[in-house]
């Protein structure tokens, strides 16, 4: 999805079929709208923390690849720590591969390093500069997950799961996902929202 | 006097801040909320009592409850801004808020808060508005069915935070700022909220 500027309006129909305008005046932090189930991967370059350069086809899994982007400082990514370092370990042996991406501006590569090795996050994590992959998903918020198939098509986009506190989760909406596509089924609920702290983007013009 | 650290400033401004508000905050909310103006005449911090008196809840509201507050204000316009203690740019900009709050409630504009912590947040939420003293109400999001209630609010938001959503007197959602930004997209926003209707 190509990039629109903060303040472009947005011109929505609404279900009713009532046309609204709703304008965005999200200024120097405007966020694109995602792709929808069914778009392709994007072949952005990325970087690795050590500062190497690489794209998702690089770190694609053979089952299908799990992009989830992250933060260090948001409460809600951390809340989640331990379910990603969960989930990264549970698929990759099942031929997923989990890819975080650090889109924050504000978060440095060894910050981004430092933090998974004191949280035990062992799935690769990659810097995406600018944060161009952020835009082309229009990811919005941390943490916030992209599902793509063995062909690189998205199926499934949303949360993790429907609670920030562990002890409350009642929809895993994420692993339901994962397990449609292991198992060649229909992903039940393939698009999801959840509250979550703004990717910190670079200023546009 | 010995120099003190940026967060020892803080603690013990908040500790002061926290007690003696408390009566008058919730004097003022409860004022707000039956539609009387907004209390100008805050006492200044004085040194903190000895005993607190209990903090006085926030309303807890589903995405009803939510939809049923905004069709309240029509007539005038409205903002919404969304915020949770874990939000660090929604803490950051909660002071600008109050400001254009405060800026712009001559020119008819009500302003409410929507704080999403979780009941165990709760008290956090309470001691951050005693700090800050908004002289606007604030209500709390009724824990669960997050998305039910993203969508309700918004099907265009993602639930991504800071959200702040502007609605027009005819209780039209009209315009939105999600993520970080600047003081001069909020009044760009106002400006446009509150200038009068083009002719068609």
């Amino acid at each position: 999805m190509r990039f629109h500027p903060g303040n472009m309006i947005l011109v929505l129909a609404l279900a009713a079929g009532v046309a609204a305008a709703q304008q965005n005046y999200g200024g120097a932090s405007a966020i694109p709208p995602a792709p929808p189930i069914g778009s392709k991967m994007p072949g952005l370059k990325l970087a690795t923390l050590a500062g190497d350069s690489t794209d998702l086809a690089s770190v694609a899994g053979k089952q299908g690849t799990l992009v989830i982007f992250v933060s260090v400082q948001c409460p809600v990514s951390n809340a989640y720590n331990e379910r990603m370092e969960a989930l990264a370990q549970e698929w990759r042996a099942r031929g997923f591969a989990v890819v975080g991406i650090n889109s924050n501006r504000t978060e440095s590569p060894d910050a981004v390093a430092t933090h998974a090795r004191e949280h035990g996050l062992t799935f690769t994590i990659l810097k995406d500069n600018d944060n161009r992959l952020a835009d082309a998903l229009g990811a919005s918020f941390t943490p916030e997950t992209y599902l793509f198939d063995a062909g690189g098509t998205l199926r499934y986009h949303g949360r993790i799961d429907d609670s920030k506190d562990a002890s409350q989760i009642s929809k895993r909406d994420l692993t339901e996902a994962l397990d449609a596509l292991a198992s060649g089924k229909t992903v039940p609920v393939a698009e999801t929202k959840a509250f979550g702290c703004t990717i910190k983007r670079v200023p546009r013009a | 006097m010995a120099e003190r650290s940026k967060n020892g400033w803080r603690r013990g401004r908040l500790a002061a801040s926290g007690l003696i508000i408390l009566c008058t905050l919730g004097a003022a909310a409860a004022g707000a909320r039956a539609g009387h103006p907004a209390r100008q005449d805050s006492a200044p911090p004085k040194k903190a009592p000895a005993a607190a008196p209990a903090q006085k809840p926030l309303e807890v509201v589903d995405a009803d409850r939510y939809l049923a507050l905004v069709a309240d204000h029509r007539g005038k316009p409205l903002m919404v801004t969304f915020w949770a203690t874990w939000c660090e740019p929604c803490r950051e900009e909660y002071p600008m808020v109050i400001e254009l709050a405060r800026q712009y409630a001559p020119k008819g504009l009500v302003v409410l808060g929507m704080n999403l912590d979780d009941d165990a947040e709760e008290p956090l939420a309470l001691r951050f508005l005693n700090k800050t003293q908004p002289e606007f109400s604030n209500y709390r999001k009724k824990p669960g069915k997050e998305e039910e209630f993203i969508n309700r609010v918004n099907t265009k938001w993602s639930g991504a935070l800071p959200a702040t959503f502007f609605y027009a007197p005819d209780g039209r959602l009209v315009g939105q700022i999600v993520g970080e930004a600047q003081r001069t997209a909020f009044v760009t926003a106002l400006d446009q909220l509150l200038a009068p209707p083009n002719p068609k």
